[in-house]
């Protein structure tokens, strides 16, 4: 029987999503001082990061959204 | 005359308007396509649409005319910092994953057709489902207004009309074009033609990408000129301060979770042909954000550095139309680039528009009139009388967008819309999650946290301390509803036990 996305426990998906929100959210660029802001592939260092995190959200999202949910695995009634 | 112009020739306009009528061909095939006049069937299409169709619908759904004019705009006036927008948007089905497993599950066991039915079937309780509906009906019916407002700005850049007159007759032919093949085909066609919109979308948006490195150069070029560039331009390169952070942080969770529950996207839940066709839709969302919003992000830094000097939020808003005034008189190349790229604006507004439009008219229809007017009714005259309702509304709608054309900007509606959709949080997260539920302290943490918002907004604090109105009453509704819930059980809640 396939593995539902319930099978990576609840705590562990809010560790990780958690770690991401944190990490996407640049309130800790106000302690590397940069100045003038370093640039990297033309934008603001922190930016960047923003972005890759958001794109690290996405590839969570996208693996969890991979494995079935429970509900499917217990087959619902049909319509009427 | 029309600041906004783009002077399409007649061969573009043809190309629109073409365009255009093809949306109704599409709502007649729709219309063909019915297979009887059942609710289930207009609303939802019946048992439902495939991946490719469900993920251009939602597509085109969440992307809306607030990302092209608003986003690009915001970005204009605060730079980077609006990159926040990347993360609420892709928060959005972060916030799906926790909503829809269960909830599709029970569409289809017990043949939901509007949001508002889960809440009904869940708490047995009329008068929360009753203000739930009409919550999400006036929340969906501030941003069809956004819709409305920005078919009128967009319209302005097409014709030749003086500024005023372009506007009022792009909200009265757009809106109309919409009505009717809403009416002909109801969900089939919605569905259908934001496919077509949501392949226009993610092309124009390639082009606009293209466009904008073409024209200005680099990004990083544009980024340097901002930084030499004071006062106005390091503030939108550096590193957002400690308010800024917190908006990021409110915003994330306000659009997150308020996208989450937008009536139009859950009803897209229910239309899934299956879970995996869900689940296969969804995994293609998670990646959209990086492909549309942050485009917009972009192009807002390379306009507020290559036209500088708008002030205004109504001037921001339309510095997109003003950069593809430029391209479009650079080459015929860029001319024709420019005519698609327009056709894709007005798919980005008119796919969101639509969805709203059905979606506000089926919970009139089946969660007002159907529950507390005529229970009795037979399906076929609910679905006459939710075609009634889109052009009433419609109508309404439009005489408003027109009468209000220079009071507001669109991320300004943006926020009041998930101010009031973020207080249906516990009645859906909650209520799928915790089985100790009950109905009547949902339904007062609901009104409570929609007073809270509504107060804060008007009393001029939509934003306070930085963190929307919204999440105050959104602290203020859980309280109640967890805490009503805990409380010991009295005959009176006994009632309203979950199911």
């Amino acid at each position: 029987m396939p593995r539902s996305y319930t099978s990576l426990s609840l705590f562990t998906r809010l560790l990780i999503y958690g770690l991401l929100l944190l990490l996407g959210v640049p309130w800790y660029w106000g302690f590397v001082g940069q100045d003038p802001p370093r640039l990297w592939w033309g934008a603001p260092a922190w930016f960047v990061v923003a972005v890759l995190a958001s794109a690290a959200t996405s590839s969570v999202t996208a693996f969890l959204l991979r494995r079935p949910w429970p509900e499917e695995l217990e087959p619902s009634e049909p319509l009427p | 005359m029309n600041e906004g112009l783009l002077p399409f020739g007649a061969g573009a306009q043809a190309f629109i308007v073409g365009y255009l009528l093809s949306l109704i061909l599409i709502g007649w095939l729709g219309y063909r396509a019915r297979r009887d006049s059942s609710l289930r069937d207009f609303y939802l299409a019946g048992k439902g649409v495939g991946f490719f169709v469900l993920v251009l619908t939602l597509y085109a759904t969440q992307y809306s005319g607030n990302t092209l004019f608003g986003f690009t705009g915001k970005t204009y006036r605060i730079g980077y910092s609006w990159g926040m927008c990347i993360h609420f948007m892709t928060a959005i089905v972060v916030c799906f994953l926790m909503l829809a497993p269960r909830l599709y599950a029970r569409s289809r066991e017990r043949g939901y057709i509007t949001p508002a039915d889960f809440l009904q079937d869940r708490f047995g309780n009329l008068a929360l489902t009753v203000v739930a509906a009409g919550v999400m009906v006036v929340a969906i019916s501030n941003f069809l207004l956004g819709q409305l407002m920005a078919m009128g700005r967009a319209l302005q850049g097409l014709t030749g009309l003086e500024a005023a007159q372009a506007y009022t007759w792009g909200v009265i032919s757009l809106a109309t074009i919409i009505v009717v093949y809403e009416t002909l085909g109801g969900f089939r066609a919605v569905a259908w033609t934001d496919s077509l919109q949501g392949g226009v979308l993610l092309v124009g948006f390639g082009i606009l990408c293209y466009l904008i490195f073409e024209k200005y150069g680099s990004l990083g070029e544009a980024t340097k000129y901002l930084l030499a560039s004071p006062p106005d331009g390091p503030p939108k390169i550096l590193p957002p301060d400690a308010g800024r952070i917190r908006e990021w942080y409110s915003y994330i969770f306000i659009v997150g979770f308020g996208g989450a529950l937008y009536p139009q996207g859950i009803q897209r839940i229910y239309a899934a042909r299956s879970a995996q066709v869900l689940r296969r839709s969804l995994r293609v969302m998670a990646f959209l954000p990086l492909t549309t919003t942050l485009i917009a992000v972009i192009v807002g830094i390379m306009a507020a550095a290559n036209v500088p000097g708008l002030s205004n939020r109504g001037e921001t808003d339309a510095v997109l139309t003003i950069i593809l005034r430029e391209i479009q008189q650079e080459s015929l190349f860029g001319y024709w680039l420019v005519a698609v790229l327009f056709a894709g604006v007005l798919a980005a507004i008119m796919s969101t528009a639509d969805s709203v439009l059905l979606s506000i008219s089926s919970m009139l229809t089946k969660d007002i009139y159907g529950r507390c007017f005529r229970p009795a009714a037979p399906e076929k005259e609910l679905t006459y009388f939710g075609k009634i309702c889109s052009w009433v509304l419609i109508a309404i709608l439009s005489a408003m967008a027109i009468a209000l054309r220079d009071e507001t900007t669109l991320v300004g509606l943006l926020d009041r819309k998930f101010d009031l959709l973020v207080q249906l949080v516990p009645g859906f997260f909650l209520g799928l999650h915790w089985h100790r539920l009950r109905g009547g302290a949902v339904l007062f943490g609901l009104l409570a946290g929609v007073s809270v918002s509504v107060a804060l907004a008007a009393a001029g604090y939509g934003k306070l301390y930085d963190i929307h109105a919204g999440l105050y009453g959104l602290s203020v509704n859980l309280c109640l509803a967890v805490g009503g819930s805990l409380a010991p059980i009295t005959r009176e809640s006994a009632n309203s036990n979950p199911r």
